[in-house]
């Protein structure tokens, strides 16, 4: 609550909170002290004079001097604090009382020394105390003397020390308010006038002022901290405009040699992809092409074969008949291996030529996954991977084929070379993808080894990668959410456990818009 | 007639005279034994003995009084002794009562009596100038008793101050007296 106040108020709230409370306790501790104290002098004193009056009244008692006694008992006749005073004989009669006009009924004993009877709640008011004692001869009993006396004198002394305690109060705290707001002003006056200047610099920024202070303490060193911390901004303002300009120049050159980084490691993955291309393609080609080569020297040795019996007119229908055979199904294997082979041949130009040309095309996208697919076919049947497609057939877009070429080329090395480095029953690579609103959305998903947390962190950062000794550079990821997020213009994500393979979701828009 | 009015005076005044004596001695038995309490004897005894010279009467009212108990509760003897019968009065008694004679004549006369630590009670005031520790006298109709301090310490016997204060004293002696 005093947080929201200036430092002057609260330096003079607690040091008179402060005051009061010590003040308050000593001077309470002070009045129980001297109640206490005055009521204990009280009795002492009422007991002692109690003994004196007994002393006086005990020969005239002892000689049955009632005039005597009361001429000793009018002792207490001016006290007016004195409410009765009696003296008894030793069978317990009323011999005397103080005041012997008023009509007086004798107490009944038993003897207590001293008893204060008190029946108000008032702390101030102490009741009357009673005092009863022998009167005696050295041991020998001669009668008792009762009194009883008013306590009152004790209650104007409380109430008149209360009263004397509030003004002392009140004149303390008048004198503590008065010394804090002195000492506000001494202490607490440099350090506002320094959170005035500040204030102002912060509003005009004005770094050229200064603040000076005479005396040589604690404040100095404040005001000289804060003079060097204004030089200090106001040197860095002044170089500031020229120091930004030099970092953005820094920056922006960066910024140019990443790209140039980036555009090279892109084209050095493309290259990449295209030489697995390429290997696989020879792979894939040199089955057809065996085949047919076969088929041709079957057909050549037939054909020979059979001219021969020709010329040497040997030839029969039946091995004509069988002849023709052979050259007919040889004739068709080499037919089939020549297309296979043709088919092989196109699909790498195609891809190919879509991974060099940077020009948007019409293409089918089932079509164009299939061929993506079967350039991988050979190295899929040898780590017994299934690969199934799923979507439109009719579908068509027009895009970057050699993008989506080289991001599904990327995933599907991924999952060869991460997914399934060990050997899985079933293993399975599942593409799926669906028109949703004016995207495509593009589903990879395989059962391989999955990813852990340590890695899915960090999967799209470049040069991360669980096989570097194996020739893995990292930047498998990394460049497959840069073609998709800047070149493509969409967004991936995946989702992925330990041993329960991965599953990418790319969307892509169907339409791109040429920059 | 006027020899019939005379007896009855004389009747009426020996009444009189007998019950005021009868008052007044009632109330000296009583003094008498608060003094066991306001003097101090060199030697204590368990038994107070309390003697009586030349009136065996009051001696019968102290005892009938008293009942051989003082008011503190000791026991008390009172001895009644006849004119003549003081020989060896110290071993007998602590409070030795004159009555009915002066000291002056009588006690007195007795050697070293200051040597017996005996408190020594007279009726008559002037006694208290011849021998007499104690005596009572009436003033305001009322019994008094005076005091000879001087006496009472050279017999060995000592007095409460509150006593000293209440009674009469002649020959007062300082604090730092000695005999």
């Amino acid at each position: 609550m005093l947080n929201n106040k200036s430092l002057t108020s609260q330096l003079i709230i607690y040091l008179m909170l402060t005051s009061f409370s010590v003040v308050f306790i000593g001077i309470s501790f002070n009045i129980w002290y001297s109640i206490i104290y005055e009521k204990e002098a009280f009795i002492r004193k009422s007991k002692l004079e109690s003994r004196l009056v007994a002393e006086l009244v005990s020969v005239p008692l002892a000689f049955y001097d009632e005039n005597e006694v009361k001429n000793n008992l009018n002792y207490f006749k001016d006290r007016t604090e004195i409410i009765s005073a009696a003296v008894y004989s030793l069978d317990k009669k009323l011999v005397v009382h103080l005041n012997s006009d008023e009509e007086y009924t004798p107490k009944n004993f038993p003897i207590d020394e001293v008893l204060v009877e008190n029946d108000s709640l008032m702390p101030w008011e102490f009741g009357v105390l009673k005092i009863r004692i022998e009167i005696k001869e050295d041991l020998d009993i001669l009668g008792y003397l009762e009194m009883e006396i008013d306590t009152a004198i004790l209650t104007e002394y409380f109430i008149d020390f209360v009263i004397k305690s509030i003004i002392f109060l009140i004149l303390l705290m008048i004198m503590v308010y008065f010394i804090s707001i002195s000492l506000s002003r001494k202490i607490l006056k440099p350090i506002l006038s320094l959170a005035s200047v500040a204030k102002d610099v912060a509003q005009s920024k004005d770094y050229s002022v200064r603040v000076s202070h005479n005396a040589k303490n604690e404040i100095t060193t404040l005001y000289s901290a804060f003079n060097i911390l204004l030089k200090d901004t106001e040197s860095l303002t002044n170089n500031l405009e020229s120091r930004v300009d030099s970092r953005t120049k820094e920056l922006v050159h960066s910024l140019e040699t990443i790209k140039s980084t980036q555009a090279q490691l892109i084209e050095s993955e493309k290259m990449a992809g295209l030489g697995s291309l390429v290997s696989g393609l020879a792979h894939e080609v040199n089955t057809p092409l065996g085949n047919a080569l076969t088929g041709g020297s079957i057909i050549s040795r037939e054909a020979k074969n059979l001219l021969n019996q020709v010329n040497n007119g040997t030839l029969k229908k039946s091995t004509l008949v069988d002849g023709l055979d052979i050259l007919d199904k040889s004739a068709q294997t080499l037919h089939v291996s020549l297309a296979r082979a043709a088919d092989l041949i196109r699909s790498f130009k195609r891809i190919s030529i879509d991974q060099s040309v940077e020009d948007q095309q019409k293409f089918y996208l089932y079509e164009y996954i299939e061929n993506i697919v079967l350039t991988f076919s050979t190295k899929l049947k040898r780590k017994e991977i299934d690969v199934k497609i799923y979507g439109d057939k009719e579908l068509e877009i027009k895009s970057f084929p050699g993008t989506y070429a080289q991001i599904l080329t990327n995933l599907i090395q991924n999952s060869m070379l991460h997914g399934f480095a060990k050997n899985i029953e079933n293993a399975k690579i599942i593409i799926d993808f669906k028109v949703v609103d004016e995207y495509v959305v593009l589903m990879y998903e395989d059962n391989g080894e999955g990813m852990d947390e340590k890695i899915k962190s960090v999967a799209f950062e470049p040069f991360t990668t669980t096989k570097r000794n194996s020739g893995g550079t990292g930047l498998g990821l990394n460049i497959l959410y840069n073609l998709v997020s800047q070149k493509l213009g969409g967004t991936i994500n995946f989702v992925s456990k330990k041993n329960m393979g991965v599953r990418f979701e790319i969307k892509l828009p169907l339409v791109i818009e040429q920059k | 007639m006027l020899k019939k009015f005379t007896v009855f005076l004389f009747l009426s005044l020996f009444i009189i005279s007998t019950l005021n004596a009868s008052s007044e001695d009632k109330i000296k038995s009583m003094y008498i034994g608060r003094f066991s309490m306001f003097f101090k004897w060199p030697i204590k005894s368990d038994t107070f003995n309390m003697c009586i010279y030349n009136d065996s009467k009051f001696a019968k009212i102290l005892k009938k009084e008293y009942k051989n108990r003082l008011p503190n509760g000791s026991a008390l003897n009172v001895i009644a002794i006849k004119v003549g019968g003081l020989s060896n009065i110290g071993e007998k008694c602590h409070i030795l009562y004159s009555r009915n004679s002066s000291i002056r004549k009588n006690i007195f006369l007795l050697d070293d009596f200051d040597k017996t630590n005996v408190l020594l009670i007279s009726d008559e005031y002037d006694d208290i100038n011849h021998g007499a520790m104690v005596s009572f006298y009436l003033k305001d109709n009322k019994i008094r008793f005076v005091i000879n301090q001087k006496k009472l310490l050279d017999s060995g016997l000592n007095v409460s101050y509150k006593l000293l204060k209440y009674a009469k004293v002649v020959n007062p002696v300082d604090r730092d007296y000695v005999k």
